[in-house]
């Protein structure tokens, strides 16, 4: 609904005239015009002004307005903003000229004058109706041609978007038509292709591209792509085409191909991604992995990745080797049962994230021991929910053994060197040699080199006696999981060797060193082992040896000791028919040195033991010799004491007959035969008391008294002999036991002695003391000194220094003091005097028994006396 | 033997037989060879010890020496030395209780060796052999 329709329509009427403009508006306005009076072009000009359409339409008088009026009229046409409003002149001339005049001018009508005011109405509504058309039309077009404008701007910001992708694109972007003529190629593809645009667009694509470079896939070329996506709309891959640009055949390249309607048309669209980086890094992880992958397959160690529920996600090829295939289920079953039992490690490896290592042993149904090591860590899974733990397992059954073997080698040194009893040794080398994993021999027997006999002897033999027997001991040992080491600290007694079940097979069994064709004795005289794998045929084995001992295979290894042979132990697997290797004999040979060493040692200990006891016998006979020299010594002595004063009572008695009429030589000869007489008995008493075991009848008793007792019997006769004494006693001193009448007798004894050492007079003192609970009494002189040498001699019996004496006094004396369970000391200083210290003990000796029993000899009195010699 | 030789041995006093030194620490025994030997008719002289001996010897020369083994300090073996030492030619008899000095090669130097005894007759007789070997009697 345009505006005109309901606005009034207004006229601008050009005229001069007033009547003129009267007479034409009249009717314009009886039609429902509104005039606008302009006098002349300038006032319409103002009017019409800035291209506002005000007015509708245009009535100018040609014939008084004049040429501007046709001016006007043209200016306002070429005005597209007015140029739609209808002009239409009024003139009285109508005329050809001014006709075609208006209507060169672009006038769109004319209407002669003077005219019925109907006909002008008629045109202006006519005029009128037409301009409101083209009005409306320029009106509309306008719109268009804003819209189109923004059409157009939007499409330029597109095409500018459009182009600042494609340019930005590191890829290549071509597009190309069904004829493969590039359409359009961005700047990528230019720098690739080393070409200019005009070089480009337009060109075929074959141009710049091998259309039949393949993916490696059959319909995977180029060209077939390209059909593709014409004919099917949908967009196709090509991946790692070798030489495509022809510019850079180096390059491997990815194009992607999709169709695209462009203009109308289908046209391809293709995008080249150089990839040619990406495929060498491609190519290197895989080879790096493949590496990787045949590493962890050739690897001599399981791989498996488990969860903590221990189930396996994922293991390597030797794992499925150790676990699966060779071992069979039980293989798995037992690794799994290790996991599952060790549960420790779950916690620390999942949830600490500590890289665990655990050692485990595991029993095959063979009987046969494996031993692995695992090392178990985290790792840390991408994009799995459960995490999960790397086991990197070994099978370190051989360096174990190895180690095993090591260390019992090493154990079995130690037990060998530590028995010395010759059967128990020969035992354990036999059981060292067959049990354990180390050497595990089924059977072992042990030879000793006999030098009496120049024989081999059977010793010892080791084993179980039937295949049976075997089995039950093997499956014993493996389900204990003992070895070795437990079954000797178990052994606390050995079964004698005549109760093994082996026994009957070594009995009495020996071997001659001269008979050489026996292959234990080969192996004693050439010092070197000997294996046999098949004896039915080996010459070295005869029929007798092969009809006692019956193994196919077996090894006998010499025992040498510097050098020399003391033995051999033969070993076989009858049992388990275990091949015999190299090793085994290695460690049977090392072993055996061992053993020899060993049995060496035993049989040295034994000699030694032999030695030292011959020894003790002669040390017991020397010391019988000495007593019986000292009895002899002793006796000398006695007979020599007797001797002389029998001879001289004989000798005198028969000086007397001879002459018994001369009563001088008589009287004197009695007197001296009373003398002797007198000496014997001293000395007869002496040795009584010496050799008497007389046990002291002990009291409980003041010491003192007995000292002072002593003292006072002494005192006359010490006075007489010009020597004064005094009498010092510590009244402190606790009583003890002591035997009066001997206590009287040793103190006689040693005052005489004192006495005799002080011929010139001097002094003597006599004092008791203590010292911890010992009561001690000291006897001191001012005598002439005893010198050091006799000082030893002292108290041995017979031992005198005097003329006249027995030299049992002080022997005599020491024996009581002893027998109280004290002790006697002397001191002296030659020149000086001497000091004698008796201690007496506040107990008495749990028996009142002669001290040393060896020091009291019963000497046969009433023998004659014997020539000592 | 002669009638003189048979009443010197009964010791007709002033004519002696010969002049014997004994020692012997033994007093008693001393006193027994003392008696014994002068009713043989030899002029006795004792001696207690070694020492004694030695100086008895620088004061007046024996025919002969009696001479024991077991003194105590210088004993028999070690006077006989000292003695030779001094006369090699003085002719001793070694008297003692023990036999077992006959072994001792210094004894060989004695002219005899006598165990003691109570009956005197073998050192009596041993001294007479000595004597008449040494030509000191007939």
């Amino acid at each position: 609904m345009s505006d005109s329709d309901v606005k009034v329509p207004r006229l601008l009427l050009i005229e001069n005239d007033d009547s003129t403009a009267e007479g034409e508006s009249q009717a314009l306005k009886d039609g429902g015009f509104e005039i606008v009076r302009a006098r002349d072009i300038a006032e319409a000009m103002r009017l019409v002004g800035d291209g506002q359409p005000r007015f509708d339409l245009t009535l100018a008088n040609l014939d008084s307005i004049g040429q501007t009026a046709l001016d006007f009229c043209r200016s306002i046409k070429d005005d597209p903003a007015l140029n739609w409003m209808p002009v239409m002149f009024s003139t009285r001339n109508v005329t050809k000229d001014t006709v075609e005049k208006v209507f060169e001018a672009g006038a769109d009508e004319f209407v002669g004058w003077p005219s019925q005011p109907a006909e002008i109405l008629i045109r202006a509504k006519a005029l009128l109706r037409k301009g409101q058309e083209e009005r409306w039309l320029v009106e509309r077009a306008r719109k268009l041609a804003e819209k189109i404008a923004e059409r157009d701007d939007e499409l330029d910001d597109l095409r500018r978007f459009a182009q600042d992708i494609v340019s930005s694109l590191s890829s290549i972007l071509l597009v190309v038509d069904s004829a493969q003529t590039i359409l359009f190629a961005n700047a990528p593809f230019l720098s690739a292709a080393h070409a200019e645009r005009r070089n480009v667009v337009g060109h075929k694509l074959n141009e710049h591209f091998d259309l039949a470079a393949a993916d490696g896939n059959p319909a995977g070329n180029l060209m077939r792509a390209i059909e593709y996506a014409l004919a099917s709309g949908q967009p196709s891959r090509l991946r790692r085409l070798n030489k495509l640009l022809r510019a850079h055949p180096e390059r491997m390249t990815d194009v992607t191909v999709t169709a695209i309607d462009f203009g109308g048309m289908r046209q391809v669209l293709m995008v080249v991604e150089d990839v040619t980086e990406q495929a060498i890094a491609e190519a290197e992880v895989g080879q790096e992995r493949a590496k990787l992958h045949d590493v962890v397959n050739a690897m001599n160690a399981a791989l498996c990745l488990i969860d903590r529920d221990c189930k396996i996600h994922w293991q390597n090829r030797t794992f499925g080797l150790w676990f699966g295939d060779a071992f069979g289920q039980p293989g798995l079953q037992a690794f799994l049962n290790q996991m599952r039992n060790d549960t420790e490690w779950t916690e620390q490896v999942f949830g600490r994230g500590t890289v665990m290592h655990r050692e485990w042993t595991v029993f095959t149904p063979t009987g046969q021991r494996a031993h692995y090591s695992n090392i178990i860590a985290r790792i840390k899974s991408v994009g799995v929910e459960l995490p999960q733990a790397l086991v990197l397992t070994q099978d370190v059954t051989e360096q174990e053994t190895r180690v095993e073997q090591l260390s019992l080698l090493r154990e079995l040194s130690q037990i060998l060197q530590g028995t010395l009893d010759s059967e128990r040794l020969y035992h354990v080398i036999l059981l060292c040699v067959t049990t354990g994993h180390a050497l595990g021999f089924n059977r072992a027997f042990l030879f000793i080199r006999n030098r009496a006999t120049g024989t081999l002897d059977a010793q010892m033999a080791v084993g179980p006696a039937s295949r049976e027997d075997a089995f039950k001991i093997w499956s014993e040992l493996s389900a204990q999981g003992r070895g070795l080491h437990d079954l000797l600290r178990d052994l606390t007694q050995l079964p004698k060797k005549e109760s093994m079940p082996l026994f009957p097979l070594i009995r009495n069994l020996r071997y001659s060193l001269d008979d050489s064709s026996e292959i234990v004795v080969r192996t004693a005289l050439e010092k070197k082992e000997q294996v046999v794998t098949d004896s039915a045929h080996d010459p070295r084995v005869t029929p007798r040896f092969r009809q006692t001992f019956g193994s196919a295979e077996f090894v006998s290894v010499p025992l040498i000791v510097k050098g020399a042979v003391v033995g051999a132990i033969l070993a076989d697997n009858l049992y388990s028919g275990r091949g015999i290797k190299d090793e085994h004999v290695k460690l049977m040979t090392l072993f055996a040195s061992q053993a020899a060493l060993a049995i060496e040692n035993a049989e040295t200990y034994a000699d030694l033991q032999k030695s030292l006891e011959r020894l003790r016998q002669a040390q017991n006979q020397l010391v019988q010799g000495e007593k019986l020299a000292t009895v002899g010594k002793m006796a000398a002595h006695v007979a020599h004491e007797i001797r002389n004063p029998l001879s001289t009572i004989g000798g005198f008695a028969k000086t007397i007959l001879r002459r018994p009429d001369n009563l001088e030589r008589v009287k004197k000869s009695a007197a001296i035969i009373g003398e002797e007489t007198t000496r014997l008995e001293n000395l007869l008493k002496g040795v009584m008391d010496f050799s008497r075991p007389s046990a002291p009848v002990l009291k409980q008793g003041d010491f003192n008294a007995v000292v002072e007792k002593a003292f006072r019997t002494q005192v006359d006769f010490l006075a007489a002999r010009g020597i004064q004494s005094h009498l010092d006693l510590d009244r402190s001193i606790p009583e003890i036991h002591f035997d009066e009448n001997q206590m009287m007798q040793i103190l006689h004894n040693l005052i005489r002695n004192a006495a005799d050492s002080m011929r010139q007079g001097g002094a003597l003192g006599l004092k008791t003391g203590r010292t911890d609970d010992h009561v001690c009494l000291a006897i001191s002189d001012t005598g002439t000194g005893i010198p050091s040498e006799i000082l030893d001699r002292l108290f041995d019996p017979f031992f005198t220094t005097k003329p006249d004496g027995t030299g049992l006094g002080l022997a005599v004396s020491k024996k009581i003091i002893e027998d109280h369970g004290g002790k006697i000391e002397v001191q002296s200083t030659v020149g000086k005097g001497t000091t004698f210290t008796i201690s007496f003990p506040p107990a008495p000796p749990a028996h009142a028994q002669p001290a040393h029993a060896s020091s009291t000899v019963l000497i046969p009195l009433g023998v004659a006396p014997v020539r000592a010699g | 033997m002669t009638a003189l030789g048979g009443i010197r041995n009964r010791g007709l006093k002033g004519r002696p037989m010969a002049k014997l030194l004994v020692v012997d620490d033994d007093r008693n025994q001393g006193q027994l060879y003392k008696i014994d030997l002068e009713d043989d008719g030899h002029e006795v002289t004792l001696a207690a010890s070694g020492p004694e001996g030695l100086e008895s010897l620088k004061k007046s020369r024996p025919d002969l020496i009696v001479l024991d083994i077991s003194m105590p300090g210088m004993d028999g073996i070690e006077t006989l030395g000292k003695i030779l030492a001094q006369d090699r030619t003085l002719p001793v008899i070694l008297n003692t209780a023990y036999s077992n000095y006959k072994n001792n090669f210094m004894t060989w130097s004695a002219d005899g060796y006598v165990v003691k005894s109570g009956d005197t007759t073998e050192l009596k007789n041993k001294i007479r052999e000595v004597l008449k070997a040494r030509g000191i009697v007939s």
